[in-house]
């Protein structure tokens, strides 16, 4: 009888503790099973009533297993969801908060920041979020604001030193950038084609297209002095030359933005790095 | 009576350790695993076995809880996820069955994911750790699939060859089944791959002259009339007729150069297309044919 009972309630799903699931969602997401995890998150989320603590890991747990799969916008509002009485708020605080520059959305992320409460629980919380503040300052480009907030910068934390080191570099290199006209680089590939390529620092291309609107210059040249001007051969290639002549213009004073959008996003993703390295170092 | 004491006692040990397995089975959640399963709820079974593995310590269980989990992805068509789920499987103290059953489903699910070299080495190392030769013998066909994916089909051949000899009960079953694996190997069938390489230097010398080889004439007359147009140009009208040397130089360097080069380009995407057909075209039937005979076999 007893026998029986045993294989009576084999196959059915089996009790656990709302600790032991929770663990096991923690191991899915440490072996990188962030999308089964996620579903083992939601199925304890639907199958268990929560105390404020239990919802908490719940909810840091979701946002990090969303944020390694790069959902970033729906990990911030479960990293927004932890409460300030929970472990894991200030490690919640900080993932939104460069979940937020990763996307882009400066004020939410510089919002995110002022609003973290209790920071001095830990060592290294107020120079942290100055750090993180300046690189955001950065991105916007308030020199100003960043000078003031990098003051605070003491190097002293193992974890953040090489990346304030850093930023303080970045902050040079984006003042030193030179602010180039476009105006005055399509006047002088009027002048000489592929001269406001050059001016805007793609020296390269400068001469490439200056060799093709020569060559093109040339045989346009070629066609009228010897077949004439009303020659549908010289129309013919002189409208090439001149297609090619006016885009070179146009392209100059284009690659002048070009250029500077190229110098602006090779520095903007150091310091996302620099700013993303140490919130993992610091609450992986 | 003496019997009667012994067949009960036996009967009482054997449902006892049976009860036993059953009991620690559904502790581990062994059972409603499969229940999952069994309804179609494919990513729910594949968790539950996840929790399986990451609940108990025994070596044969996680490698159990493993293939079951790799059946669930590859039902859900995660072949990839199958392969490196397999591949996590610590098989240092597990015996031939498991090494077996690993290495197989491995090859298998990097197959059904087009990953040739994969599923080869894993059937390499089974070769290698696998001593029973009846387990080696159930992978037989899944060698011959990869194999004839790898275009190696004289291997598959011989594999299927041989495979005959042992399967067939007697000289005529053994007969027609290498006469139905011969038919379907002869040399006329076996494709006969093109050489890229080849039509990359006939195009580079003739123009046209590559993509011809590979079967696409009317792509390389074209190429031809396009270069020997250039050319014509070039040289006939601008240098000849009306000495204009700038616009032959500019003008016809820039033709030449195009379709030239297109040409060379375009043969080499060709050589891929008409490689992957041909293979395509054999394999395809090769499939179905090796499937029949492991129906038959089994």
């Amino acid at each position: 009888m007893g026998c029986f009972c045993c294989c009576a309630v084999l196959g059915q799903a089996p009790n656990r503790s709302l600790s032991q699931e929770i663990d096991f969602a923690r191991h899915l997401s440490k072996k990188g099973l962030h999308n089964d995890a996620i579903f083992q998150l939601n199925r304890i989320r639907n199958q268990y009533s929560l105390s404020t603590p239990g919802l908490d890991s719940l909810n840091y747990f979701t946002g990090w297993s969303l944020y390694e799969i790069k959902s970033l916008d729906s990990g911030v509002h479960y990293f927004g969801q932890v409460s300030a009485n929970s472990g894991f708020y200030h490690e919640a605080g900080f993932f939104a908060s460069i979940s937020e520059v990763t996307l882009g959305n400066y004020g939410a992320a510089t919002r995110r920041l002022m609003g973290l409460e209790n920071l001095d629980q830990l060592s290294f919380g107020t120079e942290f979020r100055d750090f993180q503040l300046a690189g955001i300052a950065l991105l916007q480009a308030d020199y100003a604001g960043f000078d003031s907030l990098a003051t605070g910068f003491t190097k002293s934390y193992y974890q953040f030193a090489r990346e304030e080191e850093d930023l303080m570099n970045i902050s040079l290199e984006l003042r030193s950038i030179k602010n180039r006209k476009m105006w005055k680089a399509g006047m002088l590939s009027a002048v000489a084609p592929g001269a406001g390529k050059m001016y805007a620092g793609k020296t390269k291309e400068g001469v490439v297209a200056m060799m093709q609107v020569l060559a093109l210059g040339a045989v346009a040249y070629e066609q009228y002095r010897r077949y004439g001007v009303s020659d549908p051969r010289f129309i013919l290639f002189g409208g090439v030359f001149t297609v090619f002549y006016v885009g070179n213009i146009w392209g100059s004073a284009l690659s002048v933005k070009i250029k500077r959008d190229e110098q602006l996003y090779d520095l903007h993703e150091r310091i996302l790095l620099d700013l993303h390295i140490p919130v993992r170092t610091l609450f992986n | 009576m003496t019997y009667t004491n012994a067949s009960f006692w036996i009967c009482t040990f054997l449902f006892a350790l049976f009860s036993i397995d059953a009991l620690a089975q559904d502790t581990l959640g062994w059972n409603y695993a499969h229940q999952l399963y069994q309804k179609g709820a494919y990513q729910s079974a594949g968790i539950e076995f996840e929790r399986i593995i990451y609940q108990t310590n025994h070596p044969e269980w996680q490698a159990k809880a493993s293939l079951q989990k790799a059946n669930c992805y590859k039902q859900m068509g995660l072949f990839w996820e199958g392969q490196k789920c397999l591949e996590k499987v610590n098989l240092m103290f597990l015996n031939d069955t498991f090494h077996y059953n690993v290495h197989h489903q491995a090859a298998l699910c990097a197959y059904l994911g087009e990953r040739w070299n994969d599923a080869e080495g894993h059937l390499v190392q089974m070769e290698n750790f696998v001593k029973d030769s009846n387990l080696l013998a159930k992978s037989t066909f899944l060698k011959v699939l990869v194999y004839n994916e790898q275009a190696r089909w004289a291997e598959a051949k011989e594999i299927l060859l041989k495979w005959a000899v042992q399967k067939g009960k007697n000289t005529a079953e053994r007969d027609s089944l290498k006469a139905l694996v011969e038919a379907n190997y002869t040399k006329r069938k076996i494709p006969r791959l093109k050489n890229a390489k080849a039509a990359d230097r006939m195009s580079t010398i003739v123009p046209g002259l590559g993509q011809t080889y590979l079967g696409y004439p009317h792509e390389g007359a074209l190429s031809f009339l396009l270069v020997a147009s250039s050319l014509t140009f070039a040289f006939y009208y601008s240098l000849w007729l009306e000495a204009t040397y700038v616009t032959t130089f500019t003008v016809g360097s820039y033709f030449i150069q195009s379709f030239y080069y297109g040409n060379i380009r375009r043969t080499a995407f060709l050589a891929e297309k008409r490689n992957y057909k041909l293979t395509r075209k054999f394999n395809d039937p090769a499939r179905q044919l090796v499937l029949a005979l492991q129906h038959h076999g089994s």
